[in-house]
């Protein structure tokens, strides 16, 4: 194995490590545009991932150059970067100084001090959620075998985004739910509270809660925690009891 | 979402035994024909609740698991707060030791062994899927293997029901058989101003009562709400 391929094969474990354990999005993509630049041919990195929306953002770059002339691409609404997003296939343009693809992009490259640029998507089957850029000093592509592990790293990092995106949507309506659930009893708690201090019964110790709640524009169920943990005095609500 | 190709041969199966049912009924009917069990119930749990029966489908399931929220021990409680699955394949053994007053009358009612799935996705954990047995006897590792796949498509259920759900509310299907709770959480509360202690504690008061009379903790919950029961610090 070569150097190169044993460095290639730790950055597919390293990618690995992360679909099993908790990470950081922002760290592993950061990660990635410095391992491009030092697995291929290539001087300058960046990653673009799309929001809900389905506007590109630029998430990481492999220096403030390439973020800038990312941010370029985005703002101008033309690059190899967009092409690729659009068509969810590679794009490449080996010398940018004698091509007339997007000339404003094109410019903006070359003053930055880039000649050729590529770009890979990041997909799972149609669904396409961002792009690869790379960006080279010198004229020239990538060789077959680079495009062909760069396009892997691509499709393990889109699963690991993918997953990722899963598990914060299921963990939110995890909370959800179980703040619902904790709701109606809390609230029920409270009626008890509020009864058995201001000795009324159930259906009217609502009526004060839900008075309360609306008199000082509180949520009933926020009113109902604060009385349930003690932070709010039942005396407030109620009038005087036993 | 995860697991659902995986999981799309059971989802054929489930929709073979009962077309018509919502997936958490289907999934109950599932369990009780594809693990050969008495009864099972998909339960859901938080901090403040012990345990909301959400779907069930066998005899006297809703019984068994209502005993835990009676006592305030169980097998359902234990899955859902350690994380882990539980499996007691003889109550009358282990489980005697582990839950005596839930082995105690769970056995009365009928159930011999009892299984228990947390409803959980890595760190997240929204409740319990409960299983029992009339007959004492360990689940094979093929019932084993369904169970845990049965719990997974439970969990993925339920987030997607509660992704519809307006903000502050459950989802439609998730709200269970709940209304004859209610009375235990005013009494809670009334119990807990009257004492001036903790609503846990207060909850825990009225269970020890109403073992110690040995009458329902509805019963005893309705005595405090209406008044005519005032527990003694």
């Amino acid at each position: 194995m070569t150097g190169r391929e044993a460095q290639l094969n730790r950055t597919f474990v390293e990618l690995a490590d992360t679909l099993v354990n908790h990470f950081d999005v922002a760290e592993l993509l950061h990660t990635l545009a410095a391992r491009c630049v030092e697995l291929f041919e290539v001087d300058a990195a960046g990653l673009m991932l799309a929001d809900e929306r389905g506007t590109l953002r630029v998430v990481a770059s492999s220096n403030e150059e390439t973020r800038m002339l990312e941010l370029f691409e985005i703002q101008s609404q033309e690059g190899p970067c967009l092409d690729c997003y659009r068509s969810g296939e590679p794009v490449i343009e080996e010398n940018l100084e004698e091509s007339e693809r997007w000339p404003r992009f094109r410019e903006e490259a070359l003053g930055a001090g880039f000649r050729a640029a590529l770009a890979v998507p990041m997909s799972l089957r149609d669904d396409v959620i961002g792009a690869f850029n790379l960006f080279r000093g010198q004229p020239g592509g990538l060789e077959p075998d680079d495009l062909g592990a760069c396009r892997a790293l691509a499709d393990v990092a889109t699963i690991a985004l993918i997953q990722e995106r899963a598990l914060r949507e299921a963990r939110l309506m995890a909370e959800q739910l179980q703040r619902a659930l904790n709701s109606r009893v809390i609230i029920e708690q409270a009626k008890g509270i509020l009864a058995g201090l201001a000795n009324v019964d159930m259906d009217s110790a609502f009526k004060l809660l839900r008075s309360y709640a609306r008199s000082n524009n509180l949520l009933l169920v926020d009113v109902a925690r604060d009385l349930a943990e003690g932070r709010l005095s039942p005396a407030v609500l109620a009038p005087r009891g036993h | 979402m995860t697991g659902g190709d995986r999981l799309s041969p059971l989802i054929a199966r489930l929709d073979g035994l009962a077309p018509e049912d919502p997936r958490l009924e289907q999934i109950c009917r599932g369990c009780v024909t594809l693990l050969d069990v008495s009864g099972a119930a998909v339960i859901l749990m938080s901090e403040q609740e012990p345990g909301a029966l959400t779907a069930s489908f066998g005899a006297r399931v809703a019984e068994v698991e209502d005993l835990q929220f009676a006592l305030g021990e169980g097998p359902c409680l234990e899955g859902f707060r350690d994380g882990a699955p539980v499996f007691e394949p003889d109550l009358s053994d282990g489980g005697q030791e582990r839950w005596p007053g839930f082995a105690r009358q769970a056995i009365a009612m009928g159930a011999r062994a009892v299984f228990v799935l947390p409803l959980q996705l890595g760190a997240i954990r929204v409740g319990v899927l409960y299983l029992y047995r009339d007959r004492p006897g360990m689940l094979s590792p093929a019932q084993l293997a369904d169970s845990l796949d049965l719990a997974e498509l439970a969990m993925l259920t339920i987030l997607e029901l509660q992704s519809q759900a307006p903000p502050g509310q459950l989802g439609a299907g998730l709200e269970g058989e709940w209304s004859h709770r209610a009375v235990v959480h005013q009494a809670t509360g009334v119990v807990a101003a009257q004492l001036s202690t903790k609503l846990a504690d207060a909850l825990a008061r009225i269970r020890a009562h109403a073992f110690a009379e040995d009458l329902s903790i509805y019963t005893v919950a309705a005595e405090i709400v209406s008044g005519r029961l005032r527990l003694q610090s």
